[in-house]
């Protein structure tokens, strides 16, 4: 698709067009696509997706929009760092434990001098994984070595240039040089495409920028909407252990929430057109209406600073936790 | 990656100690030296039997059997239960070692807590030795509640809460924060991934580079300034859920400008483009997917397939729902094309119908009906049509091409 549009200032609206691509490359790249978001769905695991914290998530929006960087490359430098954090992690334990077993008291504590040279060069790593995004963008955009150094200087750490290339050598190195990671702002704007062919007749440019606004958030307060989801589904009970550990799939199911904030956003921009657009929506992802509105409900909450979904109608809320919860109690 | 021998290694009482079961005793020497109690006397008087006078005195009141090994007796630092029967009668009730150590009253070595950094292990120890404490040896709630893991111990006897999503079992692992830390350093025990990564989450620290900033609120401020603008209020967001079951088939389109999806100087694909893109279309039918979430109950009757509509420049008037059996866009989207038409002439066992032909049957043996009115200037099928075959004789018709479109040109 065209590159991403920018609510708070990253690109141009008008470099942004639907329409333009034929539909058979549509229908490729479209089931391309779930054929990702499928393989990946199957192989979450239990870690995947624990490191989106809020903090994070905004600095690296913020230094995205600070070197004028597309907001595809702001969801994928979260994408990168946190797939080399939880690779890091997996690592350090990996290795820990062997040594622990084998009582050797010299090496049972390199797991925390591990842990803790990772907090120090979070930074660093941080940095460089927003480089590797922007090489992954258009070229002219790609930030500089002499761009992070002075950014990294200014905020007090001295880094040298062949650090930094170390630093960008060492995740790539990490993550097995497999840094084209998917988002799930691929999946809004390829089912946009896909609503504009099959009729649907809300604005698709607008609906984008709302959209951009609402995948923004979700990766902001990931944690929170992705449990109050979880416990909606659970008809607000307190989840188990293993039906939160099942959901991680849900987590990764980025065509669910590509599906949730085209609902939400065309839920903003005109209410009569919602019902067209999640049915539009279910006949092309074959996602149930119910969990389509379920997610876009709590996308919605969130939006307006509501933490904890109200439940107004506790038959509506059975209905629709429904497929959720299947989801979390038989997915893989 | 990790540049061991950085740092150097934390200075640690069971380290000093040499081993583990050194540094367990030097910690239970921390506990139990400055303390004035009662169950104190009674572990030091434990201790001061190893002098070789008490031995001896042990030894010979136990008789010929003194010189056997000492098996029961390795192990004085587990439980009091498991006092030597010649010291005496045993204790009433058997006592966790850790039980008065963590409560309020004693600090250890250091003036800190001592909070059961090696509880574990050491109810690991009692677990080999102590199947089942009795009931009335769980230690009072605010004991539990000082000591994690120490409540964990006696989890046998408390009634275990289900872990929340998310939660680690905190039995084996140490408690966050500062204050659980032993005086010595850190448990060299590994935690799990998903620990790692919630601690790491806080211990990390970030430069504020960017002050006076909330992404958070910025695009909520945005979120409801969208909803004031198409609302003029907050809208009742319960509206989504009962939306479903209100709405009916969607609004009828205004005008054929409000989509914007299509250029509308977009010219129609030419006949023979359009010809290879839908036989090229139905040649992938077999990798058409499904797509459900995972396992989500969704009725097959509702699984639709991504096969985009036809003619994307022209907007569907009324675009409902896509039903059951409708997925081919052929069926129901958008006019009957005059491909279909000159296909009806062209092939005269195919009668220009809404279906596509590679559902027809082979042979002529049963045929969808003609969408065309079945007048005799049109129907140049060699026989009249059959009746409609239901669903599942569409279904099961597993040949996707059972006759071969003529390669001429349309023009």
């Amino acid at each position: 698709m065209a590159g991403a549009v920018g609510s708070r200032g990253s690109a141009f609206l008008g470099d942004f067009k639907f329409g333009a691509v034929d539909t058979q490359t549509i229908e490729d790249a479209l089931l391309h696509l779930a054929q990702e978001n499928e393989r990946a769905v199957q192989e979450a695991r239990g870690q995947t997706g624990s490191f989106r914290e809020t903090r994070i998530v905004e600095f690296i929006f913020l230094l995205s929009e600070q070197w004028c960087l597309e907001k595809s490359v702001s969801y994928q430098a979260v994408e990168i760092l946190e797939r080399f954090m939880v690779k890091q992690a997996e690592s350090i334990c990996s290795q820990a434990a062997p040594v622990v077993r084998g009582s050797e008291k010299a090496e049972a504590w390199s797991w925390r001098t591990r842990k803790e040279q990772l907090c120090n060069t979070f930074v660093l790593r941080l940095v460089s994984c927003v480089q590797l995004a922007s090489k992954l963008s258009f070229h002219y955009k790609i930030v500089s070595n002499i761009t992070v150094l002075n950014f990294l200087q200014a905020l007090g750490y001295l880094y040298t240039k062949e650090e930094l290339l170390e630093s960008e050598l060492a995740i790539l190195k990490s993550l097995n040089f497999q840094i084209n990671l998917p988002t799930p702002l691929a999946y809004v704007e390829m089912l946009l495409e896909v609503l504009g062919y099959n009729g649907c007749l809300v604005s698709a440019k607008q609906l984008h920028g709302i959209c951009l606004t609402l995948l923004d958030l979700v990766y902001l307060l990931h944690e929170p909407i992705y449990e109050s989801l979880l416990k909606v589904s659970f008809e607000n009970s307190t989840p188990m252990e293993q039906q939160g550990g099942k959901f991680v799939s849900v987590k990764e199911d980025f065509m669910l929430l590509a599906v949730g904030i085209i609902a939400a956003s065309a839920f903003i921009q005109n209410q009569e057109w919602w019902g067209q657009v999640v049915e539009h929506l279910h006949s092309i992802t074959g996602i149930a209406t119910e969990g389509i509105a379920e997610f876009s409900y709590a996308i919605l909450t969130h939006g307006v600073g509501a933490s904890t979904p109200v439940r107004q109608q506790p038959g509506l809320h059975h209905l629709a936790a429904r497929p959720l919860r299947a989801a979390a109690t038989c997915n893989i | 990656m990790a540049g061991a021998g950085e740092r150097p290694l934390p200075p640690s009482g069971s380290r000093g100690g040499g081993g583990g079961s050194v540094g367990e005793a030097a910690m239970e020497h921390r506990g139990l030296a400055p303390r004035p109690v009662q169950q104190a006397d009674r572990t030091g008087r434990v201790r001061h039997r190893r002098t070789k006078r008490e031995r001896n005195q042990a030894r010979a009141s136990r008789g010929p059997s003194a010189g056997g090994p000492r098996i029961p007796r390795a192990r004085p630092r587990c439980s009091l239960a498991h006092r030597d029967p010649a010291l005496g009668p045993p204790a009433p009730k058997p006592v966790v070692i850790t039980q008065g150590r963590l409560s309020r009253a004693h600090r250890g070595l250091l003036g800190k807590e001592v909070k059961s950094l090696n509880v574990d292990r050491l109810l690991s120890g009692l677990a080999e030795e102590v199947s089942s404490p009795p009931a009335g040896e769980t230690p009072a709630p605010e004991t539990a509640a000082t000591a994690v893991t120490a409540a964990a111990a006696a989890a046998a006897a408390a009634t275990p809460l289900p872990l929340a999503w998310g939660e680690e079992p905190t039995l084996g692992l140490p408690p966050k924060g500062k204050e659980n830390e032993a005086p010595g350093g850190p448990t060299p025990e590994p935690p799990s991934p998903r620990t790692l990564l919630e601690e790491l989450q806080g211990q990390l620290h970030l430069p504020g580079a960017f002050p006076r900033r909330c992404l958070v609120q910025e695009a909520r401020a945005e979120i409801i300034g969208a909803l004031l603008a198409h609302y003029g209020e907050l809208p009742d967001l319960s509206q989504v859920l009962r939306g479903l079951r209100e709405q009916g088939a969607g609004p009828e389109p205004q005008s054929p400008e409000e989509w914007q999806m299509v250029p509308q100087d977009r010219e129609p694909p030419d006949q023979q483009a359009l010809v290879e893109s839908r036989r090229r279309r139905r040649r992938k039918g077999k990798r058409e997917l499904m797509f459900t979430l995972g396992a989500t109950p969704s009725p097959p009757s509702t699984e639709k397939s991504l096969v985009l509509p036809p003619d994307p420049w022209v907007p569907s008037p009324s675009p409902p729902p896509l039903p059951l059996g409708s997925e081919r866009g052929e069926t129901t989207w958008g006019p009957q094309t005059s491909f279909d038409v000159l296909k009806s002439i062209w092939l005269p066992a195919t009668p220009p119908t809404c279906a596509p032909p590679w559902q027809w049957g082979a042979g002529g043996t049963a045929h969808p009906p003609a969408c065309l009115p079945n007048s005799e200037a049109l129907d140049w099928s060699p026989s009249p049509p059959a009746p409609m075959p239901g669903l599942p004789w569409f279904v099961s018709r597993s040949s996707p091409e059972p006759w071969t479109f003529p390669r001429m040109r349309l023009y």
